[in-house]
């Protein structure tokens, strides 16, 4: 069986690297990308991304409504504010799981896969 | 003159009441809280007091001589100092208080803590304020009778971050006197994560707060605390990832610390920093820096507060955010102790801000066709669940006339909640082009030709409505692009300039007719809009049998009529404001055959208070004789509403 892939999109170097971490450890292949390189098609459609909402100057709706435009993968928005709102609008924008921190490895299996936590 | 004779006994007790007066001022003073220049007026007072106290005492008392020095160094501490200058400024008060004699008791913490304490003045005035407490009780009782004040503070439900501090800033005093120096770190610490508890539940799992809440119980015991985080991580990849974001994070902060160290009190936190400050406490808890997390989540909510109440910080917080900044230095953990985290914890919440005095419990909104009342805090909530449609919405609903009309009514009917909502919630920006979208949708769902179809402009519209919605569902300023909004407006308000077209000839078809007398009030309510700068939206619904001689006489008589309605309401726009309703005025015309003319219902749906005696007496000067029976009503939820019969 193929390894599956994932994408994290993060402009921060730690979360990217611990959300890496994690995603390894539940065997998948990740990439860690910037903010801007998720607004043109990728190159290697992934089966799982990854998205920080709240970025420096990056919005995480906008980045997941652009990912959807071009492909069609299993998409987590990863919230950093603990809000409602995030995982109502989150989900109304076309998000398959929103994840509220903190949060474990197997609620991030969970959504990684589609399955109620 | 010679000192009248005063017992030592009586005058050592009114020395040390005026030192608590002084101790008090001084504090405020050091916290900068209130005048500088009352302050010092009062500190003065104080010490002039004193001296006069303790010119009583004999020239060689030790006390009279502490007193004096005390008078002397008194207005270099009321200079700005380096916190260091301060404290030896501060050497003869904490002498004076060590040879007040020990008959005073309640001066006994008061010594302790300035011996061990750098910031002790300011916890012992705040000790001196609950002076109940120690002085007489065993250490045991004061602690338990904090926790039930700290009970009581959980039982109310929505604890405040100011009674939080109060009883949380006993309890570390109390540990001053009544622990070890491990103890106190224990303590310290375990007063971080129970104050996170209280305040910010959903950041801490129900095993920690458990946890949390069990300590806590085995303090009470006077049993020992267990060893609290350890603060240690040794993964380089992850340190070196974590320094890269701090001092990214510095650098961000540091231009604003400067401005705002220029301009206290005025200077707002801009948004982006706000945004800055959500990864903040992960950033800090993956290094293993479990306390400055715990205090940079707290900071990060005390920010957003300041952010959404649109309050500028005050010194003190800027002081507090430059403090956080340099705490954010890797080189300066080594050294950093739970202690320290838990003094500028406190401080932070005790310079909560206050929730806005007039706040609005709760807006009218209409899901549905249903007025209701909707808790203003829980609007976006509902709005962010409510835009099925709009969410739904591709490229092929707007690509002509009849696909449109499909999708139009329920697009419409989220546009006006996403309106009502944005104006309730003050984003004023989605509000605005919400209303824009509204009279453009409306304007194309009329009668024309497909080659006029504004498919482009509607689609393109929807596209950046729900850019609008992403910034704000992020909490950022949403931006309306100025050249789109150009393109919509000049399409909206097409043929507004023109001058209102000629009846057709008698004898023409009376649907034309009818046609005719919807275009010219339309065009009629667009001219309206225009000249007053104010978004208007005009629907009709007129019986078909109309006697299309009674025409022409509707259009004179309406004229008036609808300019009297939007003026009336265009008066009331701060009411509406205050009362976080949208901006555009909402008209909805109804004509009907009626035995004596044509009957007319116009509904006005934001408003529901009756024009006053003189209003109406302008309109009916204004009224050609055929408007006869003008009648008004007020509906509680749904406006108000005017009938009149117009009749030859």
């Amino acid at each position: 069986m193929n390894t599956p892939s994932a994408v994290v999109c993060n402009d921060s170097a730690t979360l990217a690297l611990l959300l890496t971490r994690q995603l390894e450890a539940l065997g998948y292949r990740v990439r860690s990308i910037t903010p801007d390189q998720l607004l043109l098609p990728l190159a290697e459609p992934p089966d799982l991304c990854c998205i920080e909402l709240l970025g420096n100057y990056s919005n995480g709706f906008k980045l997941l409504r652009q990912l959807r435009r071009h492909h069609d993968c299993r998409c987590v928005l990863l919230s950093a504010s603990a809000r409602r709102t995030d995982v109502a609008w989150g989900r109304a924008a076309g998000a398959h799981a929103v994840l509220l921190r903190p949060f474990t490895v197997e609620q991030l299996a969970h959504s990684a896969v589609g399955e109620a936590s | 003159m010679t000192p009248i004779a005063i017992g030592e006994a009586r005058l050592l007790p009114a020395l040390a009441c005026t030192l608590e007066q002084l101790l008090l001022q001084l504090t405020d003073l050091l916290r900068a809280r209130g005048s500088r220049a009352r302050l010092a007026a009062e500190l003065a007072l104080c010490s002039s007091r004193l001296a006069q106290l303790a010119q009583f005492l004999p020239a060689a008392h030790t006390v009279r001589q502490q007193v004096s020095h005390v008078d002397k160094l008194l207005p270099a501490l009321l200079q700005p100092q380096e916190t260091a200058v301060q404290i030896r400024l501060l050497v003869p008060l904490w002498r004076l208080l060590q040879i007040l004699p020990a008959g005073l008791p309640d001066l006994a913490p008061w010594r302790r803590a300035a011996a061990a304490r750098p910031a002790a003045i300011a916890l012992m005035a705040s000790w001196w304020r609950s002076q109940q407490l120690l002085a007489a009780a065993p250490f045991s009782a004061a602690l338990h009778d904090l926790m039930r004040q700290l009970a009581t503070v959980v039982r109310s439900g929505a604890p405040e971050p100011a009674a939080i501090a109060v009883v949380l800033r006993r309890w570390q005093v109390l540990q001053t006197f009544g622990g070890d120096s491990r103890q106190l770190q224990h303590s310290a610490d375990l007063l971080q994560r129970i104050t996170l508890v209280l305040l910010m539940p959903a950041v801490t799992t129900a095993a920690d707060a458990g946890q949390c809440w069990l300590q806590l119980w085995r303090l009470t015991q006077q049993q020992k605390l267990p060893a609290g985080d350890t603060s240690s991580c040794d993964d380089l990849a992850l340190l070196q990832a974590v320094q890269t974001d701090l001092n990214r994070h510095r650098c961000q902060l540091q231009p604003f610390l400067q401005q705002a160290v220029a301009q206290p009190d005025t200077v707002l936190l801009p948004q982006p920093l706000v945004m800055l400050h959500y990864r903040l406490p992960w950033l800090l808890q993956a290094a293993g820096q479990y306390g400055l997390a715990r205090l940079a989540h707290l900071w990060q909510r005390g920010v957003l507060l300041h952010w959404q109440l649109r309050r500028p910080l005050t010194p003190g917080l800027i002081a507090l955010l430059a403090g956080l900044s340099a705490l954010l230095d890797m080189s300066q953990w080594r050294t950093l102790a739970a202690m320290q985290i838990t003094d500028v914890l406190l401080q932070l919440l005790q310079q909560w801000p206050s929730p806005q005095p007039h706040g609005v419990a709760s807006v009218p909104l209409c899901i549905g066709k249903a007025p209701a009342s909707i808790p203003l805090a829980g609007v976006p909530d509902l709005l962010a669940q409510s835009f099925v449609v709009l969410n739904r919405a591709d490229e092929t609903w707007f690509i002509s006339g009849a696909a449109f009309a499909c999708h139009a009514a329920a697009i419409a009917a989220e546009l006006q909640l996403l309106e009502q909502g944005a104006a309730a919630v003050k984003v004023q920006a989605v509000e605005r082009f919400c209303s824009l979208l509204l009279a453009l949708q409306h304007k194309a769902s009329q009668p024309m030709q497909q080659r006029d179809f504004p498919a482009q402009l509607l689609w393109r519209g929807h596209c950046h409505l729900l850019e609008l919605l992403d910034e704000a569902a992020a909490w950022q300023d949403p931006q309306v692009d100025p050249q789109l909004m150009a393109e919509l407006q000049t399409w909206q308000q097409r043929g507004v300039h023109e001058p209102l077209p000629p009846w057709s000839e008698p004898g023409a078809p009376a649907g034309m007719a009818l046609d005719e007398l919807a275009q010219r009030l339309s065009l009629f309510v667009d001219k309206l809009a225009e000249t007053l700068e104010h978004p208007l939206r005009f629907s009709m619904s007129i019986a078909p049998a109309l006697p299309s001689t009674l025409l022409p006489l509707c259009d004179t008589c309406l004229q008036p009529l609808l300019r009297f309605l939007v003026l009336e309401q265009l008066q009331e726009t701060t009411l509406r404001r205050q009362a976080h309703r949208p901006l555009a005025i909402s008209l909805h015309l109804r004509l009907d055959v009626g035995d004596d003319g044509v009957m007319v219902e116009l509904r006005e749906d934001g408003c529901e208070r009756a024009p006053d005696h003189q209003a109406l007496k302008r309109l009916r000067h204004k009224l050609p004789p055929s408007v006869q029976r003008l009648l008004w009503r007020t509906l509680a939820g749904s406006g108000r509403r005017l009938y009149c019969v117009i009749g030859e």
